[in-house]
């Protein structure tokens, strides 16, 4: 059936530069098309060849202090991500269930904090959670961002995700105002979960809502495939 | 005593910690993200050392903006630092992961602000002329300035038509039917001068690297 592959549009899928309607197309192509999957890495490592084509110049030394001084910073974030880390394997997997479910029932994010609170014992009087549901291409999903008050900064945690093949990405979208930016791609567990430290230029209250869809390895400059997750900020 | 103790625990941690940065050095670098999952700062900076020339020039050709540049550049490696745990060595390579980063960024920095700061717009360096990087040891000089060649070779020889269209995909991030509008030719020429310049970019490095 080599007339059903879509080899003649995955060089350009590679360069980034399909339009949507084809690029939808060869990404659920992709999604179960182990050969083709294996034609486009070649592509992308053209690609990536480029890069060495242009006239090379060094960055200023500044940018490095700068990188080692955010990333250093970055740790002290650590505590959070040392708690979310074992949370998955403390708190079975219903239970964080359960939690997301009291969000869609409660009537106040009070009781979430309570229930956490109840699973966890520990304070979370400083976290807000964003509870986030599964969009009709994957239902079952379900997703949480967990968010630091104090910095802005957050993580997301997922679950029931589907494992997705190779050259596809989960990529995460921080909305304001229609314009999406990107906050970040995962892959997720053989068991659809994944906890991401989340890449945002702003604090994540400056948001009015996320998305979570399906994306080339890497990600995308904007979305491009099939929204899984989604939910309001309400920060 | 001779030397105080505390003088003596310091010259020893230098040591300790220069061994380690230069055994951490020889590591590749699917390596390098694997000690940055685990919060060495070190693997970051030279994982950083080895691929900021890289990651900047396109950026500046890209964005044509030395400021955005440096950012976009810094914030790549802040998101590969953040996503360390996450990468899989199975799937693509280190460089590949940090390039699409980069140029996802940049390009979507670029959409956002519209058009570029300065006027001439983004091109590929010269094939003859080269500009050595100047760190990294001396086998990475040569393998780096060899793939840089090879690159700008194969790309200066490909036809005029086809370098324009992949000039305008790869810097401006320009879909098949904007690149159309841009140069007022047909949808489906453009779309064969890009597969076209992509497969012949493609035999060439496989026969040459
Ligand atoms: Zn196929």
């Amino acid at each position: 059936m080599k007339a059903n592959h879509p080899t003649d549009m995955l060089p350009a899928f590679a360069l980034g530069c399909l339009d949507p309607d084809e690029n939808s197309q060869v990404l659920e192509h992709l999604r179960y098309c182990a050969s083709c999957r294996a034609e486009l890495q070649a592509l992308e490592e053209v690609s990536v060849h480029l890069a060495y084509a242009v006239p090379f110049v060094e960055p200023s030394e500044t940018v490095k202090k700068n990188l080692l001084a955010t990333c250093s910073s970055q740790r002290s974030f650590a505590w959070v991500e040392k708690l979310f880390n074992r949370w998955p394997r403390l708190v079975p997997i219903t239970a964080i269930a359960s939690c997301v479910l009291a969000v869609v029932f409660a009537t106040s994010s009070l009781l979430l904090l309570k229930n956490v609170n109840l699973t966890q014992s520990v304070t979370v009087a400083d976290l807000q959670l964003v509870p986030l549901q599964g969009a009709e291409a994957m239902p079952q999903a379900i997703g949480q961002l967990v968010v630091d008050a104090a910095s802005g900064q957050g993580r997301l945690l997922v679950n029931a995700l589907q494992p997705l093949a190779e050259t596809l990405q989960y990529q995460l979208w921080l909305i304001r105002d229609g314009q999406r930016s990107s906050g970040g791609v995962f892959s997720v567990s053989q068991n659809g979960t994944a906890d991401v430290l989340i890449s945002s230029a702003w604090p994540l209250a400056h948001y009015d809502s996320v998305g979570i869809t399906i994306e080339p390895y890497g990600g995308s400059p904007s979305p491009t495939g099939q929204k899984v997750l989604g939910g309001k900020m309400l920060l | 005593m001779f030397f105080s103790r505390q003088f003596l625990i310091t010259v020893f941690l230098g040591t300790f910690d220069r061994g380690h940065k230069f055994a951490k050095k020889m590591l590749d670098d699917n390596g390098l993200v694997e000690q940055m999952a685990s919060g060495d700062e070190q693997a970051l900076e030279i994982l950083y050392e080895r691929y900021k020339g890289l990651i900047y020039s396109l950026m500046l050709q890209i964005l044509g903006d030395h400021g955005q540049a440096e950012e976009v550049t810094q914030d790549t490696f802040a998101r590969i630092w953040r996503q360390a745990s996450g990468y899989r060595t199975s799937r693509a390579t280190v460089k590949t992961w940090l390039v699409s980063i980069a140029r996802n960024r940049a390009i979507d920095v670029l959409r956002k602000r519209r058009s570029r700061v300065d006027e001439n717009s983004a091109m590929w360096a010269d094939g003859v002329l080269e500009t050595l990087p100047a760190k990294g040891t001396p086998e990475q000089n040569v393998e780096e300035s060899d793939m840089r060649r090879r690159v700008r070779t194969a790309i200066s020889q490909l036809p005029e038509e086809q370098r324009s269209v992949l000039t305008l995909a790869y810097f401006e991030g320009l879909s098949h039917s904007k690149i159309a509008e841009r140069l007022q030719q047909p949808l489906g020429t453009v779309k064969g001068r890009v597969r076209i310049a992509m497969r012949t970019l493609q035999g060439k490095f496989r026969e040459g690297f």
